[in-house]
């Protein structure tokens, strides 16, 4: 009966999931300014206890990571399943549904973190309750993806497809293990499944909708058939046999069993397989169409992010190894690492499906491809700032460290490097910002004729 | 060191169903003919999406069958 008031439009759930995408991206990002400006301006915004720096730090990741990012993917699979199983969604009106109770739960959760209730565990900070909404949440989700998977009208199932069930399997089992709904735990066994869960939400989730996303976006865009199916198959039962165990590397320094970090190193080592399938599949796949990239901002933005998505997999092996991780471990390189998968990878996927989808369910092109084009560079190169500038504060903090310099003495040789990123963050948010204005306007915009909607790979501007 | 053990199964179960399902795809032929497939997601964007059907239908039935787009 509820569900009725909900619209049943076709691609719909998408639009208003890559909406709230859009929308918890610039909440997220200010979030993440207010936190570069107190690393120089430490008393910023006063001594406020709601605005201090533990709470916005909360606040700015699960508002990126759950808010922009998990929107951002629901939204692909429900554009992405569709598409390749040649049949509506199961039920726009549950995604509809769903997309309201989800920027419900994440609005109040996050409001819940401001104001001091919070579980105190990484990435898993929303109170118990927001736990179970969110379960509801993916379960909702799952449901519907599979339930469109079941009545598909192609008997065999493309690379992409594989990722997006496997996920809704991993990423529902991964977030109830994770949050401790089983049972609750204290020391080092809270921190050994909250690093189950910790990394798991980056491989089970992020990963994999990441990389089935980038399987559908490349060959569309391109229109060049996938370099191998069978390549790609490799990957992705790969990543299902070894990903797992992966979450305890980030424990090498605690008193956990050996053989539980063993298993983490060696299952981390393995990660390059699925890893080189894919990139390698991702770049043959585009030989001889590069030069889409040029005019195509949603392949420039995933191409991109496919680089970033490289680097990411060859440091995280590289950083498990035993006497690299004791080096870096707690240092200002594994900020750069962090944000280099979710920001750099996940987020510049995010926003190449959102350029591939939108104007597609909209029936209409971008506003302006100028401003889309100003968002690339904006964040493109705000990243890379961001990025350099965090690494190699990540290498002075580590080799400060093992020589025993006073902490103090660390924290003004880093000073430099925390105004660098101040300024890599204002260049993101302002990128972030010409993005939502962009969205803003192109929803707004009249629909144009029939003669005049988006056709083939590169929409063209409406105006430049 | 119970917790161990327990994600241990865990890990374990994930992977032991992980097996199944590649068990279940290679018996249903899924793999079949595992490169054709890759031709499917470049006429994504060119079909018309088919109207929900009234009932839900498991894969492999009969009648989706012959729904079957070559």
């Amino acid at each position: 009966m509820f569900l009725k008031w909900f619209s049943d439009e076709e691609f719909s759930a998408s639009k208003n999931f890559c909406y709230s995408a859009v929308a918890w991206l610039v909440v997220g990002v200010t979030f993440a300014v207010i936190l570069a400006i107190k690393f120089v301006i430490p008393d910023f915004l006063g001594v406020n206890s709601y605005l201090t720096f533990g709470r916005v730090r909360v606040a700015h990741v699960q508002s990126v990571a759950l808010g922009f990012l998990s929107a951002g993917y629901v939204a692909s699979l429900y554009y992405m399943v569709p598409r390749l199983t040649g049949v509506r969604l199961y039920s726009e009106r549950l995604g509809n549904f769903s997309c309201l109770a989800f920027n419900l739960t994440l609005s109040t959760g996050i409001l819940a973190v401001l104001l001091g209730y919070t579980e105190g565990r990484e990435y898993l900070e929303l109170p118990r309750l927001w736990d179970w909404l969110i379960l509801g949440f993916l379960l909702i989700t799952a449901f519907n993806v599979f339930s469109t998977i079941a009545r598909r009208r192609e008997r065999q199932i493309y690379v992409s497809l594989w990722y997006f069930m496997g996920t809704m399997v991993w990423f529902p089992l991964v977030w109830f293990i994770g949050n401790r709904t089983f049972v609750p735990l204290s020391g080092l066994n809270d921190a050994a499944v909250n690093w189950f869960y910790g990394h798991n939400h980056l491989g089970l989730w992020f990963t994999t909708v990441g990389v089935g996303m980038v399987y559908y976006l490349i060959p569309v865009i391109t229109r060049n058939p996938l370099f191998s199916h069978k390549l790609s198959l490799i990957g992705f039962w790969s990543i299902a046999m070894v990903y797992a165990p992966t979450g305890a590397h980030h424990l090498l320094q605690a008193p956990i069993p050996e053989w539980l970090k063993s298993a983490a190193i060696i299952s981390s080592l393995l990660l390059l397989i699925p890893v080189s399938a894919a990139v390698t599949n991702f770049y043959m796949t585009t030989k001889g169409k590069w030069h889409v990239v040029f005019s195509n901002v949603a392949l420039r933005f995933t191409m991109a992010g496919v680089l970033f998505y490289l680097m990411t997999c060859l440091q995280g092996p590289f950083q498990a190894a035993r006497p690299v991780n004791f080096y870096l471990h707690f240092s200002n390189w594994v900020v750069a690492h962090a944000h280099l998968a979710l920001l750099g990878s996940f987020g510049f996927f995010t926003f190449g499906a959102i350029y591939h989808m939108l104007p597609r369910i909209l029936k209409k092109n971008w506003y302006s491809m100028s401003l889309a084009n100003w968002h690339y560079w904006l964040t493109f190169l705000g990243f890379w700032l961001f990025f350099i500038v965090l690494t190699i504060a990540g290498l002075q903090q580590a080799a400060y460290w093992s020589q025993s310099t006073p902490w103090i003495q660390v924290v003004r040789a880093l000073k430099p490097m925390m105004v660098f990123r101040m300024f890599a963050g204002f260049a993101l948010l302002t990128g972030q910002l010409i993005f939502a204005y962009n969205v803003v306007r192109t929803a707004l915009m009249a629909a144009p004729q029939p003669e005049e909607l988006p056709a083939g790979i590169e929409p063209a501007p409406a105006r430049v | 060191m119970w917790t161990s053990w327990v994600l241990l199964s865990l890990v374990l179960i994930l992977g032991v169903v992980a097996i199944a399902v590649f068990v279940w795809a290679v018996r249903f032929g899924v793999f079949s003919d595992a490169e054709d497939v890759k031709y499917l997601v470049l006429r994504a964007e060119e079909d018309d999406l088919a109207p929900p059907d009234p009932l839900p239908q498991m894969p492999g039935t009969k009648e989706r069958n012959q729904r079957h787009v070559p």
